[in-house]
């Protein structure tokens, strides 16, 4: 931008551009002022301008004088000399703009400047706030000398007004607060540190001035402003930590103390005694600590902590309880000491603050903090415990018993408000709440740790006397504090016959009663307690039926539909085993859900997946073949209804009251006017491919079953085989009629995929004919889904027992995916076929390297070409499959010595090719995530062969290099270190150091 | 006790002392109930007023021996469909690979938050994964619809 303001060259200019500095003006004006001046500032007339504009009137015009003194001290070399009139200069503004009615900008600007002079000429001015006080006080710039055989400092800082008194806290305050950023052990500012703890004396003698009147007026401004002097005085001592100065801010406490309880200056000190208490716990000595017992059982603090407990959550409320809470921390040892009765009482106070009046984190503003202090405390605890390996802990003696009583007061914090108060609150309320309960849940995990089933105990006897009050709030509680403790239950007796109180009680039998008698929020924590403790109702099936009749109960019921069939999955999916009995009402339940339009599909699909799972484990294959039948009958109304929408004309459109409309679209998505029938024939064949996507999955072997063996079971069952050809139907149909939408591919990759992996024949284990057939048959669109499910085909069947169909499988879908492939007018024009295509590619050579091999020339040319075309090129998935490719086409072996040889002339035609695309990409081609994949093929090309160094060499060395920003002795320095690391994982380190210094934004390479 | 421990424990005292909205973090326990603070459960939500609204994903940091001079590994479980989360779960983030953003002053906040961050704005230089990579580039209606699908699945409340 061009700089349309000359420097100024008079006084009066100046000013006016300073004025204008000020006024409101556009930001580019302000920036093209700010550059004018500080050219002006940087000028050798800088210092004499500063001094103008200091004897000049205005705030805004001084300030930038002391601002210029700042620059100048902070840019140029001074004698001794001339720098000690700058600072009787200094002083001299100062006690002028003191006496003239400057504002507070241009002395506390005055200050800095005297900092800044003191960071620069220390050893001008050893005593610098003697020096100041004293100067201030005469109203004029003493000579330096004259701070020996002054008047004692104490009364000359009696004698300062309120203003002087003011400037010499600043001064202070600004000096530890700049000093404290200067590097502590840099040998340059040794000297300066120690120059600054010389005057420490000087500054506690100026705040304890203020802080203890020897003539006991307190002046709150002074006092005000010694304690924000203090804080950065602590500040810096905590960096510098050197004894003598920590003892003399030490003296100044029990005044700090005392002034919390005058109200101006209550804010002011309870903060920094917060601060110092959380961040240097170990400034105060065993006598601070004393006092701050004799402050806290004081009055004073009995009438704060009054108004806390009662619901006072104002600002001086809380601050007086995070004092309390980081007092509690400071002392965290001393609080566990059940022998120290002071302690202990302060500790009972803590535990107090828990059941203050007001809503967690809505109206309680400290309940999050307080309980954090007791998950802190129960931890530290613990590992006391541990270390000192004491478990004789009693349950009803403290520690113990004052943890109890704030678990007890916890979780009655955390219920749920009534509906109408709960509705009232803002999202960001409700989060917050929802995060207090959470940070309960964490304290109840920790306490666990200590007390073990009496906790348990303790939750299920709350749990038990909510229900028979029916108080639902409480129930509530009780139910999400048991649930935050499922993962620590271990398996036992014990624990299960104190769980089977809450599981075999009435709860289930009136959570089943509806809405009317229980809220919603109640079951819904109910409902989720059950899937908490899902393994318990696996040791014990005697409650499952009961658990479950009441989880499909709640599927109906729209706010319960997604936690209860979520319940109903892991339940189904765990206890497999023992509900085989139960399939037929499982079957019926479904079907009454069902006819019931209102399902959400997400619920439904979990259902389905968990009755599939119960299918899986039914020990009769024909029971199997029967149970899928009846489930396939259900599934295939929604694909008849879909059918006949689709044949209907395009233009035929259906009511938003109709039934199909209500089965095609969730609630959330249910449209309003009338819709095409074509498409609420998709969404139901969606919604139908979505189901058998479940059943699918569900009906695959668990993993810990043991399934090492291969099956021997390669007779055919009819039945089975019609199953096989009615899924098949089903997804050809959709298939011929949906393949544009990717949802409906996707879907029908993974229920194909979902009987790869499996050993054993069953309901989607396809034989490998049926599945060929249906890859290769004809996909309007989305084909790449396709292919990538293609390779997932292959390299299951060369693990399972299907192996005998590799090769005629091969021989279809080689030929199937090449030829997609060759239909791309270029390799970027579809990236998901280019990647798939080419995994395929991989994975067919990885496995039988042969096949591939003994493909025609011509279709083995176009591979390389495309996979050289994809390494080349720029995008990034492709690009690394490619990567991959070569990867195993470099370490290709075969048992075959006329396969090897076609390996080896084609690694030998292809080696400089790919080794020129490697080092066009490494020079600078590639971007930085893709430099791993790329390091790949490169170290199997320098462990595999034996030419690789001649191929790289040249690649290096070719005009067409990207990068002229390495020399040729860094490229052979580069591929010296390349083949010395032979392969090794410091290969990455070295190529990436190598394309930074082609891209040429560093060049570290050298080292 | 070890660096990387000492600082995970400054990481927690800060975590409890300010975590960002809506987010929750915290070292998992063993089967003896004793911390194991270089494995972190947490939840990331979904930004307001983004389509990940509404959900809250679970992730697992897991803190080598060497950090903070490596940075933690962040797995989603289960996997979240996302253009820059590999199949496995695991998370492409430039703060989080040792060989590029990551400091070791980078706290768990700040990774929490980089995290959050990304789910709106997924990096497409990085992909991690074909099947969210695609749809972001190609079909933008269809992966949202798959981003509300993950939303409802794994719902905040």
């Amino acid at each position: 931008m061009e700089n349309n303001i000359p420097v100024p060259t008079t006084l009066p200019e100046v000013e006016h551009l300073i004025n204008e500095l000020y006024k409101p003006n556009p930001p580019e004006t302000i920036s093209q002022i700010q550059e004018a001046l500080q050219r002006l500032q940087k000028s050798t007339q800088g210092w004499q301008l500063a001094q103008s504009l200091l004897t000049r009137p205005g705030d805004n015009i001084k300030f930038f004088g002391a601002l210029t003194i700042i620059v100048k001290l902070n840019t140029e070399r001074l004698s001794d000399d001339d720098a000690l009139s700058v600072l009787q200069n200094l002083i001299t503004w100062l006690v002028h703009s003191l006496n003239d009615g400057s504002g507070n900008i241009v002395i506390r600007k005055l200050c800095s400047a005297l900092v800044t002079y003191y960071i620069h000429y220390s050893h001008t001015w050893p005593t610098c706030i003697r020096h100041l006080i004293l100067s201030i006080n005469r109203n004029a710039a003493v000579p330096i000398e004259e701070v020996e055989g002054s008047p004692p400092l104490e009364q000359v800082i009696q004698e300062l007004d309120t203003q002087k008194f003011l400037a010499a806290s600043w001064f202070a305050a600004a000096l530890a607060e700049d000093i404290g950023k200067i590097d502590h052990r840099a040998p340059k500012y040794i000297s300066l540190h120690e120059r600054v703890l010389g005057n420490a004396n000087d500054v506690a003698a100026l705040m304890g001035s203020a802080l203890t009147p020897t003539n006991g007026v307190t002046h709150i401004p002074k006092q005000k402003e010694a304690i924000e002097c203090l804080q950065s005085w602590l500040t810096y001592a905590q960096c510098a930590f050197k004894q003598p100065l920590v003892q003399m801010l030490q003296v100044l406490v029990q005044p700090m103390i005392d002034c919390l309880s005058v109200e101006e200056l209550y804010e002011t000190t309870v903060e920094l005694l917060t601060d110092t208490l959380s961040n240097w716990p170990q400034f105060f000595t065993r006598h601070h600590i004393d006092a701050f017992y004799v402050l806290f059982e004081g009055e004073w603090a009995r009438q704060q902590y009054e108004d806390l407990v009662q619901g006072d959550f104002d600002f001086n409320a809380a601050q007086f309880a995070l004092f309390m809470l980081a007092f509690g921390n400071a002392q965290m040892v001393e609080m566990m000491d059940t022998t120290d009765t002071r302690a202990q009482a302060f500790l009972a106070g803590l535990a107090g603050i828990l059941t203050a009046q007001g809503y967690p984190t809505v109206e309680d503003k400290i309940f999050v903090p307080a309980v954090e202090f007791w998950s802190t405390f129960v931890e530290n605890l613990r590992d006391t415990i541990l270390f000192e390996s004491t478990t004789d802990l009693q349950w009803d003696k403290p520690p113990l018993s004052r943890i109890m009583q704030v678990v007890s007061y916890s979780w009655q914090k955390i219920q749920f408000p009534p509906p109408e108060i709960y509705d009232s609150w803002d999202s960001t309320d409700k989060t917050w709440f929802g995060n207090a309960r959470t940070d309960v849940a964490d304290f109840l995990q920790a306490v666990y740790t200590i007390s073990g089933l009496p906790l348990i105990s303790l939750f299920v006897d709350l749990t038990s006397r909510a229900l028979s009050n029916s108080a639902w709030a409480d129930l509530e509680a009780t139910c999400f504090c048991l649930g935050s403790l499922s993962d620590c239950v271990s398996e036992g007796k014990s624990y299960d016959d104190v769980l089977a109180k809450v599981f075999g009680s009435s709860l289930f039998d009136l959570l089943r009663q509806g809405q009317s008698v229980i809220p919603v929020r109640t079951r819904q924590t109910c409902l989720f307690l059950i899937e908490r403790y899902s393994e318990f109702f696996v040791r014990h099936a005697e409650y499952l039926p009961a658990a479950l009749n009441l989880l499909f109960s709640a599927v109906g019921d729209r706010h319960l539909a997604l936690p209860s069939s979520k319940s109903i999955h892991t339940l189904c999916s765990s206890c497999r085993i023992l509900l085989t009995s139960e399939i037929d009402a499982f079957l019926e339940h479904y079907s009454a859900l069902r006819n019931n339009a209102e399902l959400d599909s997400l619920a439904e699909e979990r259902i389905i997946g968990g009755i599939a799972a119960i299918l899986q484990s039914l020990p009769s294959e024909e029971h199997k073949i029967n149970t899928i039948q009846r489930l396939l009958t259900m599934v295939g109304i929604d694909v008849t209804a879909c059918l006949q929408l689709r044949q209907a004309q395009d233009s035929v459109l259906i009511d938003a009251n109709d039934p199909i409309i209500i089965r095609a679209f969730d609630v959330s998505q249910r449209p309003t006017s009338p819709v095409p029938a074509h498409e609420v024939a998709l969404q139901l064949a969606i919604r139908a491919l979505r189901c058998l996507c479940s059943i699918s999955r569900g009906l695959q072997a668990p993993v810990d079953l043991d399934s090492d063996d291969e099956s021997s079971q390669t007779g055919t069952n009819p039945e089975l085989e019609r199953i096989h050809m009615d899924i098949s139907g089903i997804l050809v149909q959709f298939k011929n009629l949906f393949s544009d939408s990717v949802e409906v591919v996707d879907a029908i990759c993974i229920i194909l995929r979902a009987g790869f992996t499996e050993t054993e024949p069953g309901p989607f284990v396809f034989p490998p004919q049926m599945v060929t057939e249906l890859i290769v048959s004809h996909w309007r669109r989305h084909v790449a889904f396709v292919v990538s499910a293609a390779s997932a085909f292959v390299s299951s069947l060369n693990a399972r027992r299907f192996k005998q169909h590799v090769l005629s499988t091969l021989g279809i879908l080689l030929p199937w995916v090449f030829n997609l492939l060759h239909q791309l007018p270029d390799p970027e024009a579809d990236t998901e076929l280019s990647q798939y295509g080419i995994e395929f590619a991989q994975r067919v050579l990885s496995k039988r390297p042969e096949v591939l091999m003994s493909q025609a020339s011509n279709v083995l040319e176009f591979l390389f070409a495309f996979a050289m075309k994809l390494i080349n090129g720029n995008e990034p998935l492709p690009k690394a499959a490619a990567a991959e490719f070569w990867t195993t086409f470099i370490t290709a072996k075969s048992d075959d010595p006329n396969v090897q040889n076609a390996l080896n002339d084609a690694m030998s035609h292809l080696g400089p090719l790919l080794s020129q695309s490697l080092i066009q990409n490494i020079g600078g081609r590639a971007s930085r995530s893709e430099l791993d994949k790329l390091s790949e093929p490169l170290k199997k090309l320098i462990v595999q062969h034996v030419h690789a160094s001649k191929w790289l060499e040249a690649a290096l060395n070719d005009p067409s290099f990207p990068s002229d920003k390495v020399s040729s002795q860094d490229k052979a320095l580069f591929l010296k270190k390349l083949i010395s690391l032979r392969g090794g994982r410091p290969t990455n380190q070295t190529v990436r150091e190598f394309w930074v210094a082609c891209r040429g934004s560093s060049f570290a390479y050298a080292s | 006790m070890s660096l990387c421990t000492l600082r995970l424990g400054e990481e927690r005292k800060h975590w409890r002392k300010d975590h960002p909205f809506g987010f929750w973090a915290r070292p998992v326990k063993n089967a003896q109930g004793v911390l194991d603070l270089k494995t972190w459960e947490c939840g990331i939500p979904g930004k307001e007023k983004t389509i990940w609204e509404g959900g809250l994903f679970k992730m697992t940091m897991t803190f080598p021996d060497e950090y903070p001079t490596k940075p933690p590994k962040c797995k989603f479980t289960p996997p979240l469909f996302h253009p820059n989360v590999y199949p496995s779960g695991t998370v492409c983030l430039s703060i989080l690979n040792e060989d590029e953003g990551w400091r070791p002053a980078i706290t768990i906040k700040q990774i929490a938050l980089g995290v959050q961050d990304l789910l709106d704005n997924p990096n497409p230089e990085s992909p991690a994964q074909a099947e969210a990579y695609n749809l972001f580039k190609k079909d933008r209606e269809e992966y949202n619809k798959r981003v509300r699908r993950e939303v409802r699945s794994n719902p905040a409340t």
